[in-house]
């Protein structure tokens, strides 16, 4: 037996309806349709005048207390729109410092380092992709040869910029994205 | 720093509210205090903007939905899953297995009711209650449920509609009750050998 079935409950309009003649059938339809129309609006009154549910006693205390230890964290844990005016000012210029320290040396390496090669305006003059990389392995292998430490250098400070400018480029988007709490 | 006494008394003042939302969309106590929490920690960060604005109540509201939907995101697949993968059957199942009244029980008194249709919503699958509570209790249009919740209009319609059915199954709102109590459709159209065409 299904025990779905034999526990829902029984429909009184259902059953009169379905004791109406064959030709009734567009006023049962009718019926149907404005019975279901009503009760939706009665469940729809019934579910609008339930009273709000009283939150737990817990509640405030518990924000409360989540604030009282926002309060106390010191300001470098909190969000970097809450730190000192002077060291915002600060950590921006630092930043800002650190990139253009960075592509200036990076620039005069690569100036140094194209001066004295043959194939430096052979490599702008190349179209393709494959040229272009070509050109550029040959570049660098022949200043490897003639000044290995220079352009170990010039790479170390490209690399070393590259990775404080990312790392803190990151963690300012991270504070003002997720400050902690 | 604001005034923890102030905002005190703007908590209370609104901490029904909240918790009301909160509990009937996720259908359990424990994760709406959570939410709750979190949506007044973050007016404790606007409370300059809403400690005097007659908006307060609106922004808590909508930043409560908006934590509870996004709470509920997280489980999506799960939620996705048992909604759309699951066959018709399991809500009819669902609102069948609503047990039938006992013979002869009393009718309920409308405090009585109040408590049955709050645990009757608070059962309902997430995929009912969610589009039926953002409809009955945020006035949200089927449109703005269906984009808010990344559904399609039609599944919208059809989950608000099992939703009302499974409640008044369990408030046992018949039809003929309804309509006993000064309905628009003629009690005609219901004897038997009435026939009227359309």
């Amino acid at each position: 037996m299904d025990t779905a079935k034999h526990n829902a409950p029984r429909d009184p309009l259902a059953e009169r309806l379905r004791l109406l003649p064959e030709s009734a059938a567009p006023a049962r339809v009718a019926a149907r349709v404005l019975a279901e129309v009503e009760a939706r609006q009665a469940l729809d009154v019934k579910l609008r005048a339930l009273p709000l549910v009283p939150a737990p006693d817990s509640l405030a205390p518990e924000v409360l207390a989540a604030i009282a230890r926002m309060q106390r964290r010191a300001w470098w844990q909190q969000s970097w729109f809450c730190w000192p005016a002077s060291v915002r000012a600060a950590t921006a210029a630092l930043a800002v410092a650190v990139l253009a320290l960075g592509s200036w040396l990076g620039l005069e390496g690569w100036q140094a380092a194209t001066a004295n090669s043959a194939d430096a305006a052979g490599w702008f003059a190349q179209s393709t992709v494959g040229e272009l990389l070509a050109v550029l392995a040959r570049t660098l292998s022949a200043l490897a040869r003639s000044d290995y430490a220079l352009v170990v250098f010039t790479t170390g400070m490209l690399v070393s910029t590259m990775y404080v400018g990312a790392l803190t480029l990151g963690t300012v988007c991270w504070r003002l994205a997720r400050p902690r709490r | 720093m604001h005034d923890i006494g102030e905002f005190e008394t703007f908590m209370r003042n609104h901490q029904n509210m909240v918790f009301s939302t909160a509990v009937r969309l996720l259908g359990n106590e424990p994760d709406a205090a959570d939410i709750s929490q979190e949506v007044f920690l973050r007016a404790y960060e606007h409370f300059d903007d809403l400690r005097a604005g007659p908006s307060a109540g609106g922004w808590l509201k909508t930043v409560a939905r908006n934590l509870c939907l996004n709470h509920l995101q997280r489980y999506r697949a799960r939620w996705r899953f048992f909604s759309e993968f699951g066959s018709d059957d399991d809500d009819r199942d669902f609102a069948a297995n609503i047990p039938a009244p006992a013979a002869g029980e009393q009718p309920m008194d409308e405090e009585q009711e109040r408590r049955v249709l709050e645990a009757a919503l608070r059962k309902l699958p997430d995929a009912q209650r969610v589009p039926l509570v953002l409809y009955h209790f945020d006035d949200l249009s089927y449109e703005d449920i269906a984009r808010q919740l990344g559904h399609s209009l039609s599944k919208v319609k059809t989950d608000i509609h099992r939703g009302r059915a499974a409640l008044r199954r369990k408030l046992r709102l018949s039809d003929e009750g309804e309509l006993s109590t000064g309905s628009t459709v003629a009690p005609d159209l219901l004897r038997p050998g009435a026939v009227q065409l359309i």
